[in-house]
């Protein structure tokens, strides 16, 4: 097994050979007198010895050991405080002296190897870029292995795979995607169109009956338990495809206390062997009947289903026996139960990226393919190529590709086949497939797919193609302009969701289910509503520029009103606090905080949403203990397990994506804290224990103050001022003690102490960027490019549209 | 052939997919097995490593006392049938491995993940067995995942193999013949695909020139996965011409996903059935569902109950799941005993997990069968020092005939493990 140290433990086993040979001298009397007692041959502390590591910093490990000092030393970690401390002057002096050849060898490696291996595009990348070259539709992305993330962005180079059985699944995919092309270039698309009537939603296929309730001329769907209740037989889709649906005259009945019903449409087989459920969208009925329309890619044979969705419904008996439902006899409306009504189902496929005539472009250019020609056949393989590749292609680089085509051509095959037989190749080969760029600086091409993956998780369009054929995308002033122009396009989205998907992680969502006892009223409406509140979000403040330290507080927000009832009014305390209110108006409930629902504040959240607006941007009352990213349910449910939440592993979520900060892996050997939700005891108690240990507390003075603020905030993102089922635990403590000393005794004050730290967290956001858009973490070289960000966009109030201009203008950006 | 392109696709894309099926290979030079000198007489034949992405729960599962006189744990007693035919190991783990669910990938690999040190796995124990000695089966080794596409099984370079998922899917690719025309043409899709590797091939050796030296790594690995997706598709077009066995086994037809302990069962049974047809010799089965609530007495899915924050209520629950888990394990091993297979087939049953609850990667499940070791005892290592669980893995590959010396951060064979004479 190679160590690290197996280099360094052979030097020492040769006599004569001095270890510490090319240590500059500046460096050597600062270690003996601050590190070395600890970090010998000996003790060998956190598996560090100064003693015997070379100071040979053309070698990986090597460099990255004495990077890690730098770091340590630079943020006074070490030497730790208890030990005596090295004059200010000494320090910088030590630091100062270990930067220069740092420098100097990172500089070295990156003018010879660039600071990014060359990178694979990842399977969403693949799948947009697909879309994008042929103009199909068809999802791709599922059939391909999930990409690992590293530094937390699957972008990553050095996390990437690439193995046989990828190289497989590429030929695999490459033919779905060009079957379905060339299907719809020579066959053209045949137009579906369908309505199911409200009697008809009543049709039921084999097994029980699970369908909506049908009176009035209106088909009606009940909060009612069964799994698959609301399924509907005859919307059953004859092939898989983008469907356009059109829910008529959606009505509620009966609405909740924020003005409608809220449900879901859903699409799958809804069998209990095949349960998966597909997401189409909300439903928010209002009392006014109104048309909904959805689109969404449903597989073949998959039928939908609508039903009223929300955890604090009052659930309707199924009025039969076994796994039936029957609405005989009886009225829910008049029982009270909310319902969603509507007069039929619109079902029409459509094509979302192109027609069939751009497919047929796309693929053939302007000649009808019947009239192939060998020479047609040598421009149209050139010609994908070059799109493909997103660099210009010599008729050399083509000729492979093109003899593939060629030969079928003389094996009888007819020009369709053969060239795709030449198109199946480019589909596979590596400079379609990774991002091909040399050191030194980029040329325009390489910087034009740098930046329409970064912005639009795909190729690059027309204008950048022209732009860099052009050569002007070395000049900044034209790049800024173009960052503006792909942000501009809705084609940006796909950043939003991508990127907030790593960053955030808010791709985990689904990852842990919340404990059905403590949290009750969740249900998948509101996990919907906050992936959407927190992308919309994020959106937001990219369009307006908005200074970043809105990550952490803002007096803004984006809810709809299943949101605002989650977060203002939730269930159990608007009972309990409400009652009490009305019995002993003025009179605060003793034991809890009042719930804010039941405060003005609440309330004024409340009446500034209009029903039946999705979600909305409103102002939130000074008070409020929401606002910025952290308190988004999305990111407060993705740093917790669906039980517990642990302030250390949301303290490393916000140091490390929100706050900018290095957060060094947990040592070896540490057991971790068992999660009690018993109530007995506080995680917090937990943790002190841990904490009093002096080498754990180094690092978790950093790690768990952001984590101990937000513990009133329960893992689905619910208000809480006690542990346990039913808030009957211990009470929660929210206070800490930033790393630098400053007291806080809720989030609320955290925040106050954090807003005034705008530039670290550029730094922060920077970084994650870079690390996204290029494919590498910053490198010890980086840091004057960031520091230079970082100052530049202060100008502008750390806006984080400016950071990512700034970034995707700098040296590293721009530079392989 | 101009009609080629509409046709339905399906068996091209079956041929090609890689998913958790690797296709037999011709004997070629790499894999010439290190056969140790003066091999005993009964050897054991194949592995069979069976993963839990949720762990056990400690406390069910491990035995009061340790060796011989082990008092059965709750979950090991009603299995006692079984008693001399499985050893349990508790107080062992990966050195070096931590990250919660993310160190699933070590979990057959071992290969450290502490402190961010690296990025990129090793490979795993089963698929360094089937590179020595998976050739004489069609499939070198089957990775199967009873849920997702997620597993524990990675290649040298360290890219994990998508495992197969489906287990209608498996079921035909093993048992079932395809019609001689579906044959022709698989071969001639074989050989479409080879014309693809031969350009692509090339490419990247181009690449190589216009690239700085940094990126060699990279382009090697499209060399070595290019060089073994023809040599794949080369033993592919051998294999597509032999009949496949004929099995006494309904193809499953309908999967209960709202019960991961029934898929765990469809899966076993199909493994099972391709140890007995000897289609394979190296398998790995990722347990990965998280639908349980159609198991009686349980409401809540499986990754909510294993965080179950000592809640008596949710412990309860997950103890009903995690019992059947060990029962389907159990039934696996009662059928190959039957079939006088076990002697000859390691069987271990393990997680990435510890303890779920608290995303702790010490003190491994671990629970191992057959190969003809002495069983019937508890190997009780320390809680706190936990064991190098590689040690298991070195003996697996010695029992296999392998010479090696180590096995990622193994220290040597596996203490207390003997076997039979």
């Amino acid at each position: 097994m190679k160590s690290p140290f197996i280099s360094a433990l052979v030097l020492l086993a040769l006599p004569g050979v001095p270890v510490s040979a090319a240590l500059p001298a500046a460096l050597s009397s600062f270690l003996d007198q601050h590190c070395i007692e600890c970090h010998d041959a000996d003790v060998k502390k956190g598996g560090l010895d100064l003693a015997s590591l070379p100071f040979d910093l053309d070698d990986a490990s090597h460099f990255k050991a004495w990077h890690r000092v730098f770091d340590r030393v630079r943020d006074g970690e070490m030497p730790p405080k208890k030990k005596p401390q090295p004059a200010k002057q000494d320090s910088q002096a030590f630091l100062g002296a270990l930067k220069t050849p740092l420098l100097a060898a990172d500089l070295a490696d990156v003018t010879a190897n660039g600071r990014v291996r060359s990178r694979r595009l990842t399977r969403t990348e693949y799948e947009h870029t697909m879309h994008d070259l042929l103009g199909i539709d068809i999802p791709l992305k599922d059939q391909l292995p999930e990409d690992p993330a590293s530094h937390g962005f699957e972008t990553v180079s050095d996390g990437q795979q690439l193995s046989h059985h990828q190289l497989a699944s590429y030929l695999d995919v490459a033919d779905q995607a060009l079957d379905e092309a060339f299907r719809r270039a020579l066959q053209g698309d045949k137009p579906f169109s369908r309505f199911t009537t409200p009697e008809q939603t009543r049709q039921n296929g084999r097994g029980n009956y699970r369908g909506p309730d049908v009176r009035d001329g209106k088909s009606i769907s009940w909060p009612i338990g069964l799994q698959f209740f609301g399924r509907m037989n005859a919307t059953r889709v004859p092939t898989g495809g983008w469907y356009r649906i059109t829910l008529k005259d959606v009505e509620a009945i009966n609405p909740g206390k924020d003005g409608v019903v809220w449900g879901t449409l859903r699409s799958g087989e809804c069998e209990s062997n095949a349960p998966m459920l597909y997401m189409i969208g909300l439903v928010e009925a209002t009392p006014e009947p109104r048309d909904l329309v959805f689109e969404a890619w449903i597989q073949e044979t998959h039928r939908l289903e609508l039903r009223p969705n929300d955890g604090e419904n009052k659930i309707a008996p199924t009025g039969a026996n076994g796994g039936n439902v029957s609405f005989k006899d009886r009225d829910l409306a008049k029982e009270g139960y909310r319902g969603i009504a509507h007069r039929g189902i619109l079902m029409e496929r459509f094509h979302p990226h192109a027609d069939s005539a751009t497919v047929k472009r796309n693929l053939f250019g302007e000649v009808p393919p019947r009239q192939g020609t060998p020479e047609l056949l040598a421009k149209l393989v050139k010609r994908f190529a070059t799109r493909a590749f997103r660099r210009p292609v010599t008729e050399a680089q083509a000729a492979p590709y093109l003899k593939l085509g060629q030969q079928s051509l003389a094996d009888g095959d007819s020009f369709a086949e053969a060239l795709r037989t030449s198109f199946r190749a480019i589909l596979c080969s590596p400079r379609f497939l990774t991002l091909i760029e040399a050191p030194g600086k980029l040329d325009d091409h390489a910087i034009a797919s740098r930046l329409s993956y970064a912005l639009w998780v795909s190729m690059p369009d027309k204008e950048l193609i022209q732009l860099a054929a052009q050569g002007s995308l070395q000049d900044p002033n034209v790049l800024a302009a173009q960052v503006d122009r792909l942000l501009a396009n809705p084609k940006a989205e796909r950043f939003i969701t991508s990127f907030t998907d790593q960053w955030l992680k808010l791709k985990q969502i689904d990852f842990t289910t919340p404990d059905q006892r403590q949290f009750r009223s969740f249900d998948t409406v509101l996990q919907q509503s906050m992936l959407d509140e927190t992308r919309a979000y994020f959106a937001e403040m990219l369009r307006q520029d908005l200074e970043v330290t809105h990550f952490i507080d803002s007096d803004f927000a984006f809810l709809n009103g299943r949101l605002a009832r989650h977060y203002f009014m939730p269930a159990a305390l608007a009972q309990q606090g409400g009652k009490k209110e009305s019995k002993k108006p003025g009179k605060k409930n003793s034991k809890t905080e009042a719930p804010q629902a039941n405060t003005p504040l609440g309330a004024l959240v409340m009446q500034s949403l209009k029903p039946g607006d999705g979600l909305q941007k409103v102002s939130l009352p000074q008070g409020s203990r929401r606002g910025g990213l952290i308190t988004q349910g999305a990111v407060l449910k993705v740093t917790a397990d669906g039980t517990t939440t642990s302030p250390v592993v949301r303290g490393v979520f916000i140091n490390e994506r929100i706050l900018g900060e290095h957060v060094p892996p947990p040592p070896p050997n540490v057991p971790a804290i068992e999660p009690d939700i018993r109530g007995a005891t506080t995680i917090r108690e937990q943790l002190q224990k841990h904490r009093s240990n002096e080498s754990c507390a180094s690092c978790h003075q950093l790690i768990d103050p952001p984590g101990f603020a937000l513990e009133n905030y329960d893992p689905i993102g619910g208000w809480r001022v006690n542990y346990g089922i039913g808030g009957k635990g211990m009470s929660i403590d929210a206070s800490g003690i930033t790393p630098d000393g400053a007291a806080f005794d809720s989030l609320t004050a955290w925040k106050q102490i954090y807003r005034a730290r705008a530039s670290q967290m550029a730094h922060g956001f920077a970084s994650q960027f870079l690390t996204y858009a290029t494919g590498a973490a910053p490198r010890f070289s980086d840091e004057a490019a960031l520091k230079q960000i970082t100052e530049r966009v202060a100008t502008s109030g750390h806006g984080i549209r400016s950071i990512l201009r700034e970034v995707m203008t700098s040296a590293p950006f721009v530079n392989k | 052939m101009s009609t080629f392109i509409l046709q339905k696709h399906l068996s091209r894309r079956a041929l090609l997919r890689g998913a958790g099926i690797t296709l037999g290979l011709p004997l070629l030079e790499a894999m010439t097995p290190a056969f140790a000198k003066g091999q005993e007489a009964r050897q054991a034949k194949r592995f069979v490593g069976i993963s839990l992405a949720l762990g056990l729960h400690n406390p069910n599962l491990v035995p009061e006392g340790s060796g011989r006189d082990y008092k059965p744990s709750r979950y090991l007693s009603g299995i006692q049938d079984l008693r001399e035919d499985f050893t349990v190991i508790s107080g062992s783990s990966h050195p070096g491995v931590s990250g919660g669910h993310s160190a699933e990938g070590s979990i057959f690999s071992a290969c450290p993940n502490a402190r961010g040190a690296t990025s990129r796995n090793t490979v795993s124990l089963d698929q360094y067995m089937a590179k020595h000695l998976g050739h004489e089966t069609r499939f070198p080794s089957l990775v199967l995942n009873t849920n997702s596409q997620s597993s524990p099984s990675y290649t040298e370079n360290g890219s994990m193999i998508p495992a197969e998922n489906s287990a209608m899917r498996l079921f035909t690719r093993l048992f079932v013949n395809d019609t001689p025309g579906e044959q022709e043409r698989q071969a001639e899709l074989i050989r479409r695909g080879r014309s693809v590797m031969d350009v692509v091939g090339a490419e990247a050796k181009s690449l190589m020139r216009e690239v700085g030296a940094g990126d060699r790594d990279k382009l090697d690995a499209w060399f070595t996965s290019v060089r073994e997706l023809e040599q794949r598709l080369a033993a592919n077009e051998a294999w597509t011409h032999k009949p496949k066995p004929k099995v006494a086994l309904q193809a499953p037809t309908k999967i209960p996903r709202d019960n991961e302990v029934a898929v765990e069962h469809i899966f076993l049974d199909i493994v099972h059935m391709a140890l007995a047809t000897d289609s394979t010799r190296f398998i790995t089965l990722h347990v990965t569902g998280n639908n349980v609530n159609g198991i009686e007495g349980v409401d809540e899915s499986y990754h909510t109950l294993s965080h179950h924050g000592m809640d008596d209520e949710k412990l309860a629950q997950l103890a009903i799941v995690e019992q059947g888990v060990i029962n389907e394990w159990a039934a696996f091993l009662r059928k190959l005993k039957t079939d006088r297979m076990l002697d000859e087939t390691m069987v271990v049953l393990t997680s990435n997990l510890g303890n779920a609850s608290s995303h702790d990667n010490k003190n491994m499940p671990v629970l191992f069968a057959g190969g003809g070791f002495q069983h019937g005892q508890h190997l009780a290592f320390d809680q706190k020092e936990n064991y190098p669980l590689p040690n298991l893995y070195l003996s697996t590959l010695h029992r296999l005939g392998l010479q090696d010396e180590q096995f990622a951060t193994s220290t040597g064979g596996m203490d207390g493990l003997k076997i039979h004479s």
